[in-house]
């Protein structure tokens, strides 16, 4: 029976855990324990025969479907938030200062000024707005990486409004139809689109979009006033190419928004 | 990985860079999907464990704290997420079905192959709080310290862990003439 404090010795030596007077230490008591060494080498082959497992590599387009399932904030050049403060609040004086001049100068010169009638006193550090920030939360999702066809859909709730956001990269054309099925909630109105709005045709309970390339683009959900009870929904989609189903499934939101 | 690397690809993917999305996807992947995989033993089941846990990151990206690092981070919600899996599937379903069925015909597949399986079948018998110490030491080759912040126990605890993981996974490959007795 090997005493605890050798069998933590070994374990950490194994590990690389040692300082170097436990190394020392255990060096020793190797030297001196046949029971010891043994018990080495078991550890020692062990760790050799977990070590000897290949890393796996990722599933073919595992990569591709997370990058693109991931949504970023709009991209931007340049962040005031990277600037310090004390910066900020100086540029912000000099903007304000140069616009409240800018005004000024326009209302004595010409009749262009004088019809604007500006309170420019007013207005020195007003023409920075405070950054907002969009939360987002994916309340579920559809994804697939075919061969021709990749797309992500997903239901989620942006700043308190649920949106259904499509991106889709098809190299044949596709037609995708969307049915919600909900009691208190409509489709209303297509948000944010890097499609052009006629392939997309919406009524309060369909979205069909036909299409072929990259496209990228969100439908509001909004209450219909008159039956707001149940805000549950689900929607139903299917992906069809030439004519043939290539994908099906459906979102549900179960939480009261 | 470097730290500061890291931080710099997360400050760019909060500005919409979606290169710096690619980049910090392809540094942890494979790392987050093979401590999936040895956590859960079904390749599947990793894929959805590595795409939800980039998910996460990202919709919660601002709750980061920078003075952390981001691979301890990314590694507890893998292991996370992984043990909710794990819990959701004992409710209803048993263990690792499909592992079983390539060892009844051991004959037609390569021995390391089988080596390969048994070890992991071994590996999903254990404990999975021990199971978490085993993958995060010997298959993602991290610290006691680093094991420690990732598991949010103190590095004491990942030592007891550890020795008991590894006297159960000794004995049990021995049973099965994986390791020599």
């Amino acid at each position: 029976m090997i005493h605890e404090r050798i069998t933590e010795l070994i374990h950490s030596g194994l590990d690389g855990e040692l300082g170097k007077s436990e190394r020392s230490e255990l060096d020793l008591i190797l030297q001196s324990s046949a029971e010891a060494r043994d018990y080495m080498e078991e550890l020692e082959s062990l760790s050799d025969l977990l070590g000897q497992e290949d890393v796996l590599d990722l599933p073919d387009g595992l990569h591709r479907e997370i990058v693109a399932s991931v949504q970023l904030p709009a991209k931007t050049g340049f962040s005031f938030k990277d600037v310090p403060a004390f910066i900020r609040f100086a540029l912000a004086a000099a903007a304000g200062l140069v616009m409240t001049v800018g005004v000024y100068e326009s209302q004595l010169d010409g009749p262009g000024g004088a019809e604007l009638g500006t309170d420019v006193n007013s207005m020195v550090g007003t023409i920075m707005h405070k950054e907002r920030a969009e939360v987002e939360e994916t309340l579920d999702m559809l994804t697939f990486d075919l061969e021709k066809i990749s797309s992500t859909v997903r239901l989620q709730r942006t700043d308190g409004q649920l949106v259904l956001d499509i991106l889709l990269d098809a190299k044949d054309p596709v037609d995708i139809t969307a049915h919600l099925t909900s009691d208190g909630l409509l489709f209303d109105s297509v948000t944010q689109t890097q499609s052009e709005l006629k392939s997309i045709e919406l009524t309060d309970q369909a979205i069909q979009f036909k299409g072929q390339g990259r496209h990228h683009f969100a439908v509001l959900l909004h209450r219909n006033r008159d039956l707001a009870d149940n805000l549950k929904a689900s929607i139903d989609l299917r992906f069809t190419s030439n004519g043939e189903l290539i994908k099906e499934g459906s979102l549900v939101t179960k939480e009261v928004f | 990985m470097s730290m500061d690397r890291d931080i710099a690809l997360l400050n760019d993917c909060k500005r919409g860079d979606r290169k710096a999305l690619d980049s910090l996807v392809r540094r942890y992947e494979r790392p987050v999907y093979n401590a999936g995989y040895r956590m859960l033993g079904n390749p599947d089941e990793a894929a959805d464990v590595t795409q939800t846990v980039f998910l996460k990151v990202f919709e919660n990206i601002d709750q980061f704290n920078p003075n952390y690092k981001f691979f301890s981070w990314i590694y507890r919600i893998t292991i996370n997420e992984s043990l909710t899996r794990l819990k959701r599937r004992n409710k209803t379903e048993p263990l690792a079905e499909d592992l079983e069925s390539p060892l009844r015909s051991s004959e037609a597949i390569m021995e390391s192959e089988r080596i390969s399986k048994e070890i992991q079948a071994v590996l999903l018998t254990i404990q999975e709080d021990h199971r978490a110490v085993i993958v995060l030491r010997h298959f993602s080759e991290l610290s006691y310290r680093e094991i420690g912040e990732i598991l949010e126990i103190s590095e004491k605890t990942v030592k007891s862990r550890l020795f008991s993981a590894r006297k159960q996974l000794k004995e049990r490959l021995q049973q099965n003439g994986i390791l020599s007795a």
